[in-house]
């Protein structure tokens, strides 16, 4: 049994262009434009930084020019969004829109919701969201019940989506729903996308506030909103396939191993000023060789993605091993820091504060951990 | 790549797994701790050339390159093969890196902490041509900087020793009268590397077999009724398995590209020393880190979810499990290797780059 695609070097070519982001990245912190910090993929909405990444062409860069992106390769966006992250950049504005949405909508989207979205996407100015959690429908997706009516030139959808990131900020979101009954326990039958934009009747956006005190998750309720048939995406009934197929990217990327790491650089850089003893060093080269095993399993699969391939065990292998490295690394910190997590106090402490309270949700968002390792005990071949 | 050099790489992986699969019965394997090792398998490994796979034909060796050697030490792993060809492998490749010629006959690597000192823990000394290699020392004469070599045929005088699976684990002598010889810079360093890429790599291979023996065990073996496999903890406890299986292969698959990449780069007269700057991220000992602290964890579950049976001598999982548990503290202990890490880490985030550039770097050289 095969568990991991060939580990791969990088394109020699990504090395410069790594460069490139590190020297804006330098820029951007000495000019004071943003404070480093940990899981800011999820928290850190800055939409003129997007822009000015975007400036750069490193937003939506896998968007082909004639829809106003750079054309570039999976492996040179994995290059910047891993640079990005391990910065503690504040990238969760245009986020879902890059990940998501520009796979999205180039693999199913039609002509017309490309030349709309793509182009604003990869300005930097066009945020989306991701519709698919539902009340009763978490671990179990297919038990969505939000549901869309035929009428007349459209659907009128109605129902409820939950934690859904940055709704409140977004423009849109592709909501995954039914739009015909299923096929006795083929569930995944009759589950389509549509492209719903936030700001229209029929649309209320509720706060769900985080134990943080932080706004980044939201309840969406839909009442009988009309969705024109032009915002369809792909093809009616084939949601479910169309929502699972880009799940790889989701769980194997480096936002599933980096979440905490400004915390761990910043405290490599305090014990390194310090100059603490061997033990210290122990524990820091465990977590050390770890995250650099668990790069180089991401890498694998995203040098298998570019090549058209489904490592689809190997993905959830990467968030399962990768997510729980980054609650290590705050056990790691706790353990060597000489501070206890303070909301209000110095930079160490309010770094352990932060990851401590967000560490829940690493191994909760895009599919618990649990139901990963279900996946892959039955792709080992366990029934 | 091109598809021409995977068929030939998946050829040789099915050569060498069928080979050993055919020597490596349980009885074999079992019979071979008693006897040190299991000469048939030995002489039949030997008749293919894949015993000096990786070293060059001019130094004696079978060709190929380190991928070679190295997919054949997973496969050595991954059989319990109780006979030194990763041990042979690496100081074949030893010394066609240092212009010597390689001697018939199974070998070992082995680095010594000074000329006159005994070899300690050599894998089969008993039974192989010992390639001892040193630091430079001002008593050898070759200068403060000068590394050493010396060739121990069949060392008389070897003190037996062994590992909890059985394996030979010898004190070798390197009496005054070892006849010493001066290598180039680097050498000594280059066959610590070896030696800690060599033992990942058998750990990456034992490591895979112990999950392919829980799994098996687990889809029949019943209770209450049902397969084990049927159980979500059960499930669970499979896939955590694998995560750790997934990350030492990545980390010795990574560890190999590096160390194939800068084989290249030494090759073009560079002195590993230049090579590795005070800013790269050393794979080899990230690599040997995490097998070392992987391999727990993998024995574990494999005997948890074996029940009692697997703690029997009659049962063949401890054949695996016994190696896991003595390959993790051969060659870098996990703790010795996390330090060796954790120093590195803290240098570089003392300096400009910082912690992230060091990380981002080990990476073995950009490919095509």
């Amino acid at each position: 049994m095969t568990l991991l695609p060939p580990v791969r070097p990088l394109p020699a070519a990504t090395a410069e262009l790594r460069s490139a982001v590190r020297a804006f990245l330098a820029q951007e912190l000495q000019a004071g434009r943003f404070v480093p910090a940990c899981d800011a993929w999820l928290s850190g909405w800055d939409e003129s930084f997007s822009r000015r990444l975007a400036g750069h062409g490193w937003v939506g860069m896998t968007v082909p020019p004639q829809y106003g992106g750079g054309g570039r390769s999976a492996l040179e966006r994995y290059v910047v969004i891993e640079e990005l992250l391990a910065a503690g950049a504040p990238v969760a504005a245009h986020w879902v829109s890059d990940r998501q949405i520009v796979p999205n909508l180039l693999r199913y989207g039609s002509e017309e919701l490309r030349q709309r979205y793509l182009p604003a996407i990869a300005r930097g100015e066009c945020y989306f969201a991701i519709g698919l959690s539902e009340p009763d429908a978490g671990s179990d997706l297919a038990a969505v019940r939000t549901a869309g009516t035929r009428v007349d030139g459209g659907w009128r959808v109605t129902g409820t989506k939950i934690w859904t990131s940055g709704a409140h900020r977004a423009q849109a979101f592709i909501v995954l729903l039914r739009t015909g009954p299923p096929d006795g326990r083929q569930r995944h039958v009759g589950l389509s996308q549509l492209l719903i934009e936030l700001d229209q009747p029929g649309v209320t956006i509720r706060p769900i506030i985080s134990m943080t005190g932080e706004h980044h998750f939201n309840e969406v309720v839909l009442d009988e909103v009309f969705v024109p048939d032009g915002q369809v995406v792909g093809t009616i009934g084939a949601g479910w396939a169309q929502a699972t197929s880009e799940l790889a990217y989701e769980r194997s990327g480096p936002e599933r191993i980096l979440s905490t790491f400004v915390l761990l650089e910043t405290l490599a850089g305090e014990l390194a000023a310090r100059g603490r003893g061997p033990q210290a060093a122990q524990a820091l080269g465990r977590v050390t060789a770890r995250l650099w095993a668990c790069r180089q399993m991401s890498l694998a699969v995203a040098g298998a993605l570019a090549e058209g391939q489904a490592p689809d065990i190997a993905a959830a292998l990467v968030k399962d091993v990768g997510t729980r490295l980054e609650s290590e690394i705050i056990d790691v910190a706790r353990a060597l820091a000489e501070t206890v997590p303070d909301p209000d106090g110095g930079r160490i402490a309010q770094l352990l504060a932060h990851a401590v309270l967000h560490a829940p949700g690493f191994t909760l968002r895009g599919g618990t951990n649990e139901i990963l390792r279900g996946i892959v005990a039955r792709a080992l071949g366990l029934r | 790549m091109n598809t021409g050099m995977n068929d030939e790489r998946d050829l040789l992986r099915a050569t060498v797994d069928e080979l050993l699969a055919e020597h490596c019965t349980a009885e074999r394997v079992a019979a071979a701790a008693r006897d040190g090792w299991d000469d048939v398998l030995w002489r039949a490994l030997e008749d293919t050339g894949l015993t000096l796979a990786g070293s060059s034909e001019e130094a004696g060796g079978s060709g190929g390159d380190l991928t070679m050697a190295a997919d054949i030490a997973v496969a050595a792993g991954a059989a319990a093969a109780p006979v030194p060809l990763a041990e042979t492998l690496a100081a074949g490749m030893l010394l066609a890196r240092a212009g010597a010629e390689i001697p018939p006959g199974p070998l070992t690597l082995a680095v010594a902490e000074g000329p006159g000192a005994a070899l300690r823990r050599v894998p089969y000394g008993r039974l192989a041509t010992t390639v001892a290699v040193g630091s430079g020392e001002a008593r050898t004469g070759f200068g403060p900087n000068g590394d050493w070599l010396a060739v121990i045929p069949r060392p008389a005088g070897v003190t037996p020793g062994r590992n909890l699976a059985g394996e030979p684990r010898d004190e070798v002598p390197l009496g005054p009268g070892a006849a010493l010889r001066e290598v180039p810079p680097g050498t000594a360093d280059y066959a610590r590397g070896l030696l800690r890429l060599f033992r990942s790599l058998l750990i990456a291979g034992a490591a895979q077999r112990a999950l392919g023996l829980t799994v098996a065990y687990v889809n029949e073996r019943e209770q209450f009724g049902r397969a084990l496999a049927r159980f979500p903890t059960v499930q669970q406890e499979i896939a955590r398995m694998a995560g750790e299986v997934a990350l030492i292969s990545a980390a010795t698959q990574a560890a190999v590209a590096a160390e194939h990449a800068m084989s290249d780069q030494i090759r073009a007269a560079q002195t590993r020393a230049d090579q590795m700057g005070a800013g790269t991220l050393s794979a080899v000992v990230a690599a040997k880190a995490q097998a070392s602290d992987s391999a727990g964890t993998v024995a574990a579950i494999a005997h948890q979810l074996h029940g009692a049976i697997g703690t029997t001598e009659e049962h063949r999982l401890r054949l695996t499990t016994t190696r896991l548990w003595s390959w993790r503290d051969e060659d870098g202990t996990a703790a010795e290797c996390f330090a060796e890490l954790g120093r590195a880490a803290l240098g570089a985030a003392g300096q400009g780059g910082g912690l992230w550039a060091w990380l981002a770097s080990g990476q073995g050289a950009p490919g095509a």
